[in-house]
């Protein structure tokens, strides 16, 4: 899993320090997902197993409105979404 | 016609201009501490996440997916394709949340709750595609609105 820079780190840095930070950030993203895409799908699997439903129910129970978009639906949405691009459906 | 804000941005731009608003919000007293993180998730995206602390126990959580368009190294440029921007007052609830399209509700959309007298569905509304700095001027708006609840 690659390493997040913490972005209020950053101004105490040189500008050719940060440029060697940007460039390990860009990096890290010019591979596969690796590490990234399975901790997304480890905390979908997560989401899961607390509701007890599959991703594809939670989308029906919403689309029915037997479920609520709380904060943590939409942190589980946002990760469906996150993992829909990392599978190239945008 | 004036330059899409949330168009293509080179990445080094992008941080400075995260920066320097954090660094105002932070000057101005009411953001206490950024807590953002950004990594390289791997095929073209990068994450922005993490929580902004801001005064009366106002934590804003930040999530943002950014796509790589174009250009190397330092140079790169990106793209924001999806957020999420949560609201929430410690210990009590969402105050608001601003969320990108995403599969349930295909629109930009906002959350807003009357937190303070423990609504808890609030109301949803369409919304335009806000700024990271917008949201927390928002939030700032709320914060002196509501001070002397808090």
């Amino acid at each position: 899993m690659p390493k997040a820079v913490r972005l209020a780190d950053l101004a105490a840095l040189t500008p050719s320090e940060r440029d060697t930070i940007v460039e390990r950030v860009v990096k890290d993203d010019l591979g596969p997902s690796n590490g990234s895409g399975a901790a997304t799908a480890a905390r979908i699997r997560a989401f899961e197993q607390r509701y007890e439903v599959s991703s594809e129910t939670l989308l029906e129970e919403l689309r029915t409105e037997r479920r609520k978009e709380t904060a943590e639906i939409s942190e589980w949405l946002f990760l469906l979404q996150l993992q829909r691009q990392e599978a190239g459906g945008g | 016609m004036a330059a899409d804000p949330h168009g293509p941005n080179k990445l080094t731009d992008y941080i400075q201009i995260h920066e320097t608003v954090m660094q105002q919000f932070i000057a101005d007293g009411f953001v206490i501490r950024d807590g953002t993180g950004f990594t390289g998730y791997g095929i073209g995206l990068f994450l922005l996440d993490g929580p902004v602390e801001c005064q009366g126990g106002i934590v804003l959580e930040v999530r943002k997916v950014l796509k790589r368009v174009d250009g190397h190294g330092a140079s790169t440029r990106v793209q924001t394709i999806e957020y999420s921007y949560n609201g929430v007052l410690t210990g009590r609830g969402c105050i608001l949340r601003y969320d990108g399209p995403h599969l349930h509700r295909p629109m930009h959309h906002v959350h807003r709750y009357d937190v303070l007298n423990g609504d808890k569905e609030g109301t949803i509304q369409p919304s335009e595609w806000p700024s990271l700095g917008q949201v927390v001027e928002e939030l700032r708006a709320w914060y002196y609105d509501n001070f002397d609840k808090l």
